[in-house]
């Protein structure tokens, strides 16, 4: 049963269709009306379709990367397609405003933290410095008390 | 006699204590008109109540008055602070008791109950400050003041104090500053007897009085009462009692002669030790509510709660003080979004003749900055 089914569409196809037809044709253009050959006594008027279908579609510039791209989404359905344009245009809004909100986030407390601690550090620091300082101003003199308790040289008397 | 006397006190006076003499802007920037801040600074020794009579029985001069028309109506962010209540009004060092009955320390009185937490808020200013201190060996101090501002008007103003510090109480006590354009801010402070005192405090200007309060307290040795009248518009009782050692409680009566409606009344607690202090002010008007903390000896931080019933505003206030013998730094950070902090220090040591102070404030929802500078020389 199968073989016969096949044997009919094979014995209905020529396969001159090829020598007639393009890579162009869609089933939106059919391919009489792309190739009509003009016959004697006829003129091109615009009572006359085919031929102004013939302009059409030459004219007609290829279809550009995008729009066949765009052209594929037809394949998914419109909820798909209406999902995944809010999913990214939220994901991106929402990236944007997490950035502001972050800014600002950060100024706050940079700027609070240093009005309320900056004082205080410094005048801490300060403090310790001079103590370290003061410190090191009795080492210092210890020190030099303690080298100080060795024998002296007494000096010569001057000469006259 | 006395010249032996005044050689021995002669540190007293140091420059840090006249620090205070710089005018003060309020903390809070939207507000309209300033109080008349002085300076707060805490006592050495850890004085829990932080203010009123007993630690400092005499009026140092360091107390000083902004030019600006408020009155003890103001009472803070929310309304609903006690009448009367200002900051900072501590002089350093003092020892002897100053002749007041023993309530002057137990609950001390009922408009410095939030001082423990009070004092802690810096007091920022704005523009510069250049001030000069001379004192004459009479207890006369005279000085003069040079302010820029950008927010406030600026100019020159003159000081004149007097202090007795030969009586051991320091009274009478009086503080005048006065401006070229006419305008005079003076305090007078006397002891009609040992357990009262009685304040007048005015402020003159284009020869009209812009406020006139008189502030009459009585120290008995468990409890005071103040009558305070300010501006024929109302008169304020109060009344605070210790109940134990640690716990104060008290009430406030505020009678208002034209919108009666605008009377209140409120009640008052504390409960203080060493370490902690909580306040709290609940009335017709609003709810305060202070907690101070001592962490260390020289490390002190704040909380606030101020809520307003009838302007349906509240506001939370963090602070803190570290405070050292030759600076002491104050910030706050608000729920309005303010952030301010001050810090004040001697330059040359503690017996130093010369005091700096910066102020800073900065308004996080209006994105505003006030920067503030004085310098204080003391010549005596």
């Amino acid at each position: 049963m199968l073989m016969e089914l096949a044997d009919e569409n094979e014995q209905s196809d020529s396969g001159m269709e090829s020598l007639t037809a393009s890579k162009d044709d869609t089933p939106e253009r059919r391919p009489e009306d792309t190739f009509i050959t003009p016959t004697l006594g006829t003129s091109p008027t615009a009572s006359n379709p085919p031929f102004l279908s013939l302009k059409e579609y030459d004219d007609e510039p290829d279809e550009s990367l995008s729009e066949r791209l765009w052209g594929l989404t037809e394949m998914f359905p419109e909820c798909v397609r209406n999902g995944t344009h809010t999913v990214t245009t939220k994901t991106w809004s929402g990236v944007k405003n997490l950035y502001q909100l972050s800014r600002s986030l950060v100024w706050i407390v940079a700027s609070s933290s240093v009005i309320l601690f900056a004082p205080v550090i410094f005048e801490v620091e300060r403090a310790q410095v001079e103590e370290m300082q003061k410190s090191q101003q009795k080492q210092v003199l210890l020190g030099t008390n303690a080298s100080m308790t060795g024998p002296m040289p007494s000096l010569p008397p001057m000469p006259r | 006699m006395s010249l032996l006397l005044y050689k021995k006190k002669l540190d007293l006076p140091s420059l840090y204590n006249l620090l205070r003499f710089v005018s003060f802007e309020k903390i809070y920037a939207k507000s309209k008109p300033c109080s008349p801040t002085n300076s707060p600074r805490k006592d050495p020794t850890p004085d829990r109540y932080a203010g009123g009579d007993a630690s400092s029985p005499r009026k140092c001069e360091c107390t000083v008055r902004d030019n600006s028309k408020t009155t003890t109506g103001d009472r803070g962010k929310t309304g609903a602070g006690v009448t009367g209540s200002r900051t900072g009004r501590v002089c350093p060092g003092h020892k002897d008791p100053g002749g007041l009955p023993a309530g002057a320390s137990n609950p001390g009185l009922l408009r410095h109950i939030h001082n423990a937490a009070r004092y802690r808020l810096p007091q920022c200013f704005e523009g510069a400050c250049v001030s000069v201190k001379q004192g004459a060996s009479n207890n006369w101090v005279l000085g003069h003041t040079l302010s820029f501002s950008s927010v406030s008007p600026g100019g020159y103003k003159l000081l004149l104090s007097y202090v007795d510090k030969n009586k051991p109480v320091g009274l009478p006590y009086f503080i005048m500053e006065a401006a070229p354009g006419g305008q005079i801010s003076c305090e007078m402070r006397v002891g009609p007897t040992q357990g009262t005192r009685a304040t007048v405090v005015t402020q003159i200007g284009d020869g009209e009085f812009y406020s006139f309060e008189s502030i009459f307290d009585a120290y008995f040795n468990s409890f005071t009462a103040s009558v305070i009248a300010v501006n024929r518009e109302f008169i304020a009782l109060h009344y605070l009692q210790a109940v134990t050692e640690q716990l104060s409680l008290g009430a406030e009566i505020v009678a208002r002669g034209y919108g009666a409606e605008l009377s209140s009344a409120s009640g008052a607690g504390r409960w203080a030790n060493d370490d902690h202090s909580i306040s709290a002010t609940l009335g017709n008007r609003g709810l305060d509510l202070c907690y101070a903390r001592a962490l260390k000896p020289f490390l002190t931080v704040a909380a606030m709660l101020e809520v307003g019933f009838s302007i349906r505003r509240a506001v939370a206030t963090l602070a803190y003080e570290w405070h050292t013998d030759d600076w002491t730094v104050r910030g706050s950070a608000d729920s309005d979004g303010l952030v301010g902090a001050t810090l004040q220090r001697t330059l040359g040591g503690k017996r130093a003749q010369l005091a700096c102070a910066i102020s800073a404030l900065l308004n996080h929802p209006n994105d505003k900055f006030r920067l503030g500078f004085g310098v204080t020389a003391a010549i005596i």
